[in-house]
Parts: C-alpha cells; structure tokens; sequence
C-alpha cells in the first residue's frame, strides 16, 4: 500500500466501514509511515474539532423575528388552512371547516336538482326555428317534429306538455315562443349575442388571390378604426406613389365588424412609409419583417406588392 | 412537540428557543454571513411552523430543522450565484483535483491543527476553513461530522449515492486538514 492509497482510506477506516485485511494493511502502513501517521493525526483531529464545534448563539433578534413573522402570518392565514399556528388560538370557523364543506355540497346538490326541476330556458337556439312559426329544424327526431305540427299555429310545442317530446329533446329544451323568427332582432355574429337577438352569419371576405409576387400582412384594427380603412391604406398607397390594384370586404353593412383585403404596388422606396402608415391605421403583427431587410418584391423591379388583409380585433 | 400539536400557547416559542442556536449556527457556516443566516434561520422556523402539524416524528426534530436550513441555504447559495453574474468560482481545495486528493507531505509538529487549535480560536479556524469549501461539500461536512447525521440521510437529503457522500465527505475532510494546516 503506499501513502496515496493509504490517506484515501483514512475515512473508511475511521468509519470501521473497511473490511478487515484492508484495515489491517493500512494499520501496519500507518505504524511503518511517519508522514501518513502524521496525516492520519491531523485527520482525526480535523474531525474531532469539527465534532465538538459548539453552536455559535443565535443573535437576540432572531427570536422576536420569527415569533413575528409566524403572527404574520397567522392572522393572514384562511381559516382552515393547513398550516400549523397550533399554539395559537384556533380559528373559530374552521373547527366547523367539515361540517361547512358538507352543507355547502349538499346546498349545491340541491340547488341542482331543484333548478333541473324548475327551469325553463329563456331562449331557444334560433338553428331551430325557420321563419314559419311551429317549424322546427330539419335536424330534429321526427316525433318531435310531428308532435309540434299538432301544436301549429302557436308556436313550437312546450316539451313539458309533450313527455315524448321532453324525453327526447330533453329538459335544457327551450321555452315555448310565440314569434316568429322574422320578429327576433337581428345583429352581427361577431358581436355578443347577450338579449336572444337573432344571429346572422357574416360572410367572411373572400381572400384575394395569391400573386407570386408581393407579401401578405394582417393588419388588426380595432372596430372603431375600422370604418374608412380601407380608403386609408389606398390613399397613402396613391400619395406615395402607388397603385391600388384590388380592395375587397366591408361585407358587414355596420363596417365595423368585417375584415377586407386591399393590394396595393408600390415603389420600392416607399415601402417603409406604407408599413409606417398601416402601423397608424392597426397593429401589423410582429412576425412580419423589417422592411429594411426583406423588400418584397414586386411585378417589376423597382416595386414592391402588400395584400393588405384587415382584421377586426 | 406535543405541546405545540394540542395547541398549548408559547409551544412553537419554546421550539425555536430550543434550536435556534443549531439553526442559526447551521445558517451562518453554509452562508458566512450574519444577515443572509438569520434570514434563512427566520425561513426555516417560519416553513417548521408551517409544516409542524404535518412532522411526523420519525425523524428528531433537530434533524427536520436542519434538513430544512440545509435546503434553504443550498437555495440561497443558488441564488446568489445567479444574481452575480461576475462571481468568481469557488476555490480550488489545496491538493484537490478532479481525479481526488494529491499526495502531499504533511508539514511539521507545528503544524497539525490541534496544535494549532492551543493559538487560535479553533470555532473561527474552523468556520474559515468550512467557507472555503465548496457549498455542495460543506453542507455534507456541517451535516455529518458537525451535526452527526449518517452518511444514509445525508445521501437521502441529498438524492445522491452514499458512495457519493463518502468520497465527497472524505476529499472534504483531507481539504480541510489541508486548509488548517498552513493557517500559522
């Protein structure tokens, strides 16, 4: 054994965790080697002064620190809560914490049933009413189809006085109307239909077709902005010495609520004022790249093609 | 304990009483700083309250403490790391490479820490000697030869081998006799 060996042992020695010819090889080793003996001393001294370091005494503050801390968060804590907090007083609401749980399951439970009872819905799907009253959608079972024939003329049928028709529809099934379809409001889909309005799909604007030339960038507008934009982007396109090529949308007859397309050619110099421009009119995602880097070219040299897709954001 | 379960008021005052030397002192070795110690002791009382009702016992509750200050400081230690970005690496052990210990020649009769333990305050010999560890091994070393804890619940804590924890132990120790011996 030489003396590198020996001093990486000296820790399973002292642990006694060697086995017992390697422990003696090292023990005679230590007898026969000054250096190692006086490396094995020091090591054992080392783990000696660290085993009777005494703690060093908390400084006065921690105490008061700690105690005010565990305050702290003891009056922040919700009643329940799992946290310890045992030697203070326990919170008056949570030694009734399961009870509580409890009751309020089965309220809700309850309340559930009660409302599966009782309730009749405000509204029904307009997808289900055409614009003749007792005509129901295509899509329904025939029963109920026959059972709201027989109700005509006033309106579709109540499932409640139809069991058949209220097992097969069942209980969410709207309350019974007596206008028609033609009677309900009507407002634009993209808005919030909150008030049973009638909600008439919008058309989406046909995308203009793609060139091999040129970039496309959505531009989002809010709907205020929307109106008049448009006009907007070809104005500028025309000052800075463009041409518009195409525009197509405002297919939603409040302007505000539609998307629409608009291609313009521009030169290539004043690509930078038209992105300007659009940046003004909304907001150009960020994915589209810096003009100064990538000029998307144009029919001809020299100019530079946006199709302009506008988005009601 | 008990009394800090059935909720008996100044329990959870009489525990910090009982062990915030070991705590703070655990904190101040791993941290070597005042500040930075009672914060980290104020976290580990402040999680044990909050985990109190929870421990289960099978552990001495010293030992919980101080699974918790060694977690909390390690963290801090991470932390600080991260936030200075121009912080030197930890010192290279005297004697210490990659492949383990190089073999040196101890030094004279004058030399060997317990005699210089009779010249110097041996609490803050040792504690200079400790900061220059590295903190992965100094928590190892406060843990077991400080605190006493087995090289299993050290392995434990720290999710590694008990080989590792020997090896990593024992480098640590030879390191240290290292640094204590050119302090005269």
């Amino acid at each position: 054994m030489d003396c590198s060996q020996a001093r990486n042992q000296l820790s399973d020695f002292h642990d006694g965790t060697m086995d017992a010819a390697a422990a003696a090889a090292l023990a005679a080793h230590l007898r026969g080697c000054g250096e190692c003996a006086g490396a094995d001393a020091s090591f054992l001294a080392v783990r000696g002064f660290l085993r009777g370091l005494p703690p060093d005494p908390a400084p006065p503050e921690l105490l008061p620190r700690v105690l005010a801390a565990v305050e702290a968060e003891d009056r922040n804590a919700r009643p329940g809560s799992t946290h310890g907090g045992a030697d203070t007083t326990i919170p008056f609401l949570s030694r009734f914490r399961v009870p509580l749980e409890a009751a309020a399951a089965v309220l809700l439970f309850a309340s559930v049933y009660w409302y599966q009872q009782t309730y009749t819905p405000a509204a029904r799907p307009p997808s289900g009413i055409s614009s003749e009253a007792g005509k129901v959608s295509p899509s329904r079972p025939m029963a109920a189809r026959e059972d709201t024939a027989k109700a005509a003329p006033t309106g579709i049928r109540p499932a409640r006085e139809n069991p058949k028709a209220a097992r097969e529809i069942g209980p969410f099934m709207p309350k019974p109307r007596t206008w028609t379809a033609d009677s309900l409001p009507s407002v634009p889909a993209s808005l919030a239909s909150t008030d049973s309005e009638r909600i008439v799909p919008i058309a989406p604007p046909r995308p203009l077709s793609a060139l091999p030339y040129g970039r496309d960038i959505v531009v989002d507008v809010k709907p205020e902005s929307r109106e008049g934009a448009e006009e907007r982007i070809a104005e500028t396109a025309s000052r800075l010495g463009g041409i518009v090529e195409r525009i197509e949308g405002e297919r939603d007859p409040t302007g505000k609520g539609a998307g629409g397309a608009i291609r313009v050619l521009l030169p290539e110099a004043a690509a930078v004022g038209f992105l300007d421009e659009l940046r003004r009119i909304g907001t150009v995602p960020p994915e589209v790249p810096p003009v100064a880097i990538d000029i998307p070219r144009g029919p001809q040299p020299g100019t530079v093609a946006y199709t302009v897709t506008l988005r009601v954001r | 304990m008990e009394g800090f379960r059935k909720g008996t008021p100044g329990a959870f005052e009489a525990i910090v009483r009982a062990h915030q030397d070991r705590v703070y002192s655990f904190c101040a070795r791993m941290l070597s700083d005042r500040e930075d110690a009672l914060d980290a002791a104020q976290e580990v009382f402040l999680s044990a309250w909050r985990n109190l009702a929870n421990f289960r016992g099978e552990a001495a509750l010293s030992t919980w403490l101080l699974r918790i200050a060694a977690n909390r400081c390690l963290n801090r230690i991470r932390r600080r790391k991260s936030l200075s970005e121009h912080e030197a690496p930890w010192p290279e052990l005297p004697g210490e490479t990659d492949e383990g210990i190089i073999f040196q020649p101890a030094g004279g009769e004058a030399d060997r820490p317990d005699r210089l333990a009779e010249t110097f305050e041996m609490g803050e010999i040792l504690t200079k000697a400790l900061s220059q560890l590295d903190p992965g091994s100094r928590w190892m070393v406060l843990l077991s030869d400080v605190e006493g804890f087995s090289y299993e619940e050290i392995a434990a804590l720290a999710d590694v081998p008990v080989g590792t924890v020997k090896s990593r132990l024992h480098r640590s120790r030879m390191a240290m006799r290292r640094l204590l011996s050119p302090v005269a």
